[in-house]
């Protein structure tokens, strides 16, 4: 097979350690990409130019089209805009894909309680308050527009009712508060109903989004599928991470027509970086459902199983797992990933992949 | 009323303007361009947040609605008359649907860029 190229960026703080583990362990798989490095984050930012990105980081990911990004940092208080939103704007990413499941070996009140977690949560990407078009209208008054579009809204739901459909979900939920705001929250609840009559084979419902938190945190395991705006899908999503451990185990995709970008969603943990401490499993998940999406469904599999079996023997980084057992670095915890290559978990079930397809092809440059 | 003292000043540096428009963005800029005199330009025009003008990318989707950013050249106050003349020219040929003044408070902007500026 061609080896597919696609870009990626490091990013800042610990961002190069975790994205060196994570390709360490892809090509130890025999992952049949390319990797193309693009310039994007802090040390742009402060080689002046506002938007986060290089002209040609920009020019290379549009002749790409998947982005494989570690997390990066906005500098505060100079009024530029933060990359991770730009990047997700700029090329129309409109679907948040974030997958929140149980692991085995990451303690949390659920696991101890046998309550499997499994939630895939939609955040529309583009609209809503992250727009950030703010102004002061008098010296006391500061003003947020909260843009919520019809074209935008169907957009997103016929991306989660496809899902839904594929993953053959029990259920799939509108979070909102339409209640409130009636017109905004009002168009994003009226379509997704709108979109619901195409899907009669798939449960479709709504819950206004502060009871979704609550029986979120109660009984996790009623949802299957979550789609909500923006701002609400932003907590909602943290939410649902520190249901299955944080955002150390939260992979996380934007999903466009022509472009996607895969990313971990945590910080860049400056307090740790340099040390070789850095926990790589997030951006680890979060290149497995990139090799999903490129239709390398054999390679995620197999690396997903040596994960398990890696998180399911209590090896852990500092930031999770049992004091008992003594905390591994970033190195070796990818090492024994790597070992563990070809075997799987013996606890939970071993994924199954379906036969490899590579199935992507570079975006086709619109006319307009 | 509650009002917190200040002793700040400000001024107006520009304007918003949101306006329904279905074509492509440089071609909304040139129709402006055109009722627009020299005392203002268009500093960027974006669709839901994201700039599309000057610069952008052909990826961003755009909706029928794109704000305008009209700023005084070379840090010039604007007289907001001067801005709601303006908009009477634009108004019969590009609708308008809301307009949101730039303030400058203390010297500073008191108002965001737009993502990709």
């Amino acid at each position: 097979m061609d080896k597919y190229t696609i870009a990626v960026a490091k990013g800042d703080g610990i961002g190069s350690e975790i994205m060196d583990a994570v390709l360490r362990i892809f090509d130890a798989a025999g992952v049949p990409l390319n990797y193309e490095f693009i310039e994007m984050g802090k040390p742009v930012y402060e080689a002046g130019h506002s938007t986060g990105m290089t002209p040609l980081a920009k020019e290379r990911v549009e002749e790409r089209g998947i982005l494989f990004k570690g997390p990066m940092e906005t500098p505060k208080g100079k009024g530029v805009k933060s990359i991770n939103v730009t990047a997700r704007k700029v090329w129309n990413t409109y679907a948040n894909k974030r997958v929140f499941k149980t692991l085995s070996g990451v303690e949390t009140v659920f696991s101890k309680a046998g309550i499997p977690i499994d939630i895939t949560i939609i955040r529309e990407n583009i609209e809503d308050t992250y727009g950030g078009i703010e102004h002061m209208l008098t010296r006391d008054v500061a003003l947020c527009r909260r843009f919520i579009t019809r074209p935008g809204c169907l957009q997103v739901h016929r991306y989660a009712f496809d899902l839904a459909r594929k993953k053959k979900a029990r259920r799939i939920t509108c979070g909102h508060k339409a209640n409130i705001m009636k017109i905004t929250d009002g168009l994003f609840l009226e379509t997704f109903y709108e979109v619901a009559k195409d899907y009669p084979d798939l449960v479709a419902d709504d819950v206004i989004v502060d009871d979704l938190c609550m029986k979120l945190v109660v009984r996790p395991n009623e949802f299957d599928l979550v789609v909500l705006p923006n701002l609400q899908g932003d907590i909602v999503s943290d939410l649902c991470a520190g249901l299955i451990g944080g955002l150390g185990f939260a992979p996380s995709s934007n999903i466009g027509d022509h472009i996607c970008i895969f990313e971990a969603v945590h910080g860049t943990a400056p307090d740790i970086t340099g040390k070789g401490l850095a926990n790589p499993t997030a951006l680890l998940l979060s290149g497995l459902m990139m090799l999903r999406h490129l239709g390398l469904t054999q390679y995620s599999a197999t690396i997903e199983n040596a994960l398990l079996k890696t998180l399911e023997s209590g090896l852990h980084t500092a930031d999770f797992g049992l004091e008992a057992i003594p905390a591994s670095g970033t190195n070796e915890f990818v090492n024994v990933i790597i070992r563990n290559l070809g075997h799987g978990p013996s606890k939970s079930k071993p994924v199954v992949g379906l036969p490899d397809q590579f199935k992507y092809t570079a975006p086709i440059l619109p006319k307009e | 009323m509650i009002q917190t003292a200040s002793t700040e000043t400000r001024s107006v540096a520009g304007a918003d303007l949101f306006v329904e428009y279905d074509g492509q963005p440089s071609q909304l800029a040139d129709s402006l361009n055109k009722l627009i005199d020299s005392r203002l330009s268009i500093s960027t025009i974006s669709n839901r947040g994201t700039q599309v003008w000057p610069t952008g990318s052909l990826f961003t989707n755009c909706v029928d609605q794109y704000r305008v950013r009209l700023e005084a050249q070379n840090g010039v106050n604007v007289d907001p008359a001067d801005l709601f003349e303006l908009c009477k020219k634009i108004n019969p040929e590009i609708r308008i649907c809301s307009i949101e003044m730039l303030l400058e408070i203390d010297g500073k902007k008191a108002y965001s860029l737009a993502q990709g500026q």
